[in-house]
């Protein structure tokens, strides 16, 4: 793939706004059709309440992914705990964007209850101090440097807690790829932590060899 | 190259240790900034005078680092002070406003009175955000058309905001457009290129609160044409500020 992309974890948007069993359907059908393509699921708890729809077969995905933001529901909300059970069940990791203060902390209050690994996705500046304060106690807790853009956030994190916690995300296509990757690129990390955060990471989390 | 006209310096409410002049020299060596233009933090959240005061002693540690006077139109009379005591100060390359946090519209009748204070193209860096922000800082602009007004973030991060900085730009003249932000949607810079051509884009990073990274790629992977990048990057900014 161009960009230097080995494999990317990846949702149809169908999933996100419309309904998540046709958008996991189609998903799947584009991880078939392009092998370096990961499926994510997505369970919609506006809808789902523990009863997974007939054809929902959850193992056949790398992540469980939910977008509250988009949704507009809370992390603290009875139907997104059902949604953790059925991750839970299915051995998936969880990914799941910061939103405003104290919502991480919810999050990982919940994940942690089920013992599901979860990625917190779109941590900015704003949020930064709150994923700082959780990582400690949170072994399987990773976060996504998508917005990870502070002057030294990656650097932050990989001195206080270890490569370990990063992985590499872009949001592309909604996003600029190329941002990211030139921040990783030019941390001032060592080249194996930047290879941690480039794949090692991620592929450990979804299962590649 | 980089010419990067929107950064700050002094403390932010985050944890990050890149603040002082040695740790952003760095940073300017490490991403290719080679002239830099930054309002003081201090001044813009707390103390106007004790921020420019800071802003003037910041500039003086690198011979690439410029800066704005900070002006806060809610206090006009000690905005005055700060344009006389830096107004002439070579080092200083233009004025900075942020309407959020001193809760003046940028038409308002205060913002209208500083502008008449200042010299003919002074640059204005406005903090823009939103439609209504965009209308606003347009309709300052066409006030002073002897003023040159950079629309910083380009009108926010939302699409609706964003769209209404190019089409604000693409009215008004004496406007740019500063590309910086959290969240940059990848059809931005192609757009606002194909809108109003790339001559009135300004590069600008909004360190030391956001990495350069996230300015640059956005240029680097808008998939324009290689001179229209170089402008932004740098051409743009180095002919308005007079750069060499």
């Amino acid at each position: 793939m161009a960009l230097g992309v080995e494999n990317c974890v990846s949702i149809s948007l169908r999933g996100v706004f419309y309904d998540s069993l046709s958008g996991n359907e189609e998903t799947l059908g584009a991880s078939d059709e392009i092998p370096f393509i990961l499926p994510a699921a997505t369970l919609d708890p506006r809808k789902f309440y523990g009863r997974l729809e007939p054809g929902v077969e959850l193992e056949r995905f790398s992540v469980l992914r939910v977008f509250p933001d988009a949704q507009g529901w809370p992390f603290d909300f009875a139907p997104f705990y059902r949604v953790l059970e059925a991750a839970s069940r299915s051995g998936l990791p969880v990914m799941a964007p910061a939103m405003g203060h104290g919502s991480t902390t919810v999050l990982l209050r919940a994940t942690s209850k089920y013992g599901i690994p979860v990625i917190v996705t779109s941590v900015n500046y704003s949020t930064l101090s709150e994923v700082l304060a959780l990582l400690p106690d949170h072994e399987d807790m990773k976060v996504c440097i998508d917005m990870l853009n502070t002057p030294d956030g990656i650097e932050l994190v990989c001195d206080e807690f270890g490569p370990e916690k990063l992985v590499f995300g872009s949001n592309f296509p909604t996003t600029y790829f190329q941002g990211p990757l030139l921040a990783v690129q030019k941390a001032q990390i060592s080249g194996g932590a930047r290879r941690k955060i480039l794949g090692e990471n991620a592929k450990k989390l979804v299962g590649i060899k | 190259m980089i010419i990067d006209v929107h950064a700050h310096c002094g403390r932010w409410y985050f944890p990050s240790n890149v603040n002082g002049p040695e740790k952003v020299s760095v940073l300017c060596d490490l991403y290719g900034i080679r002239e830099i233009v930054f309002s003081s933090s201090l001044a813009i959240l707390y103390d106007m005078a004790e921020g420019n005061l800071q802003t003037s002693s910041f500039i003086e540690e690198d011979e690439r680092f410029h800066g704005y006077i900070y002006l806060d139109p809610a206090d006009p009379a000690a905005s005055e002070i700060e344009i006389t005591r830096y107004g002439r100060n070579p080092s200083f390359v233009g004025v900075k406003m942020h309407p959020s946090y001193s809760g003046e519209q940028p038409d308002s009748q205060n913002t209208i009175g500083l502008m008449e204070e200042l010299g003919e193209k002074t640059k204005v860096l406005i903090h823009t955000w939103g439609a209504d922000g965009v209308r606003r800082v347009c309709n300052l602009a066409s006030h002073f058309p002897d003023l040159q007004f950079i629309m910083g973030h380009m009108g926010g991060t939302d699409v609706g905001g964003w769209m209404a900085g190019i089409e604000g730009a693409r009215t008004t003249p004496n406007t740019y457009l500063e590309i910086c932000g959290s969240l940059l949607h990848r059809d931005r810079i192609a757009r606002a290129v194909k809108k109003i051509g790339s001559g009135r884009i300004l590069f600008g990073s909004d360190t030391t609160l956001i990495s350069p990274a996230w300015s640059i790629g956005q240029v680097t992977g808008s998939g324009i044409s290689e001179a229209d990048k170089r402008r932004i990057l740098h051409g743009n900014a180095a002919a308005l500020f007079g750069f060499g």
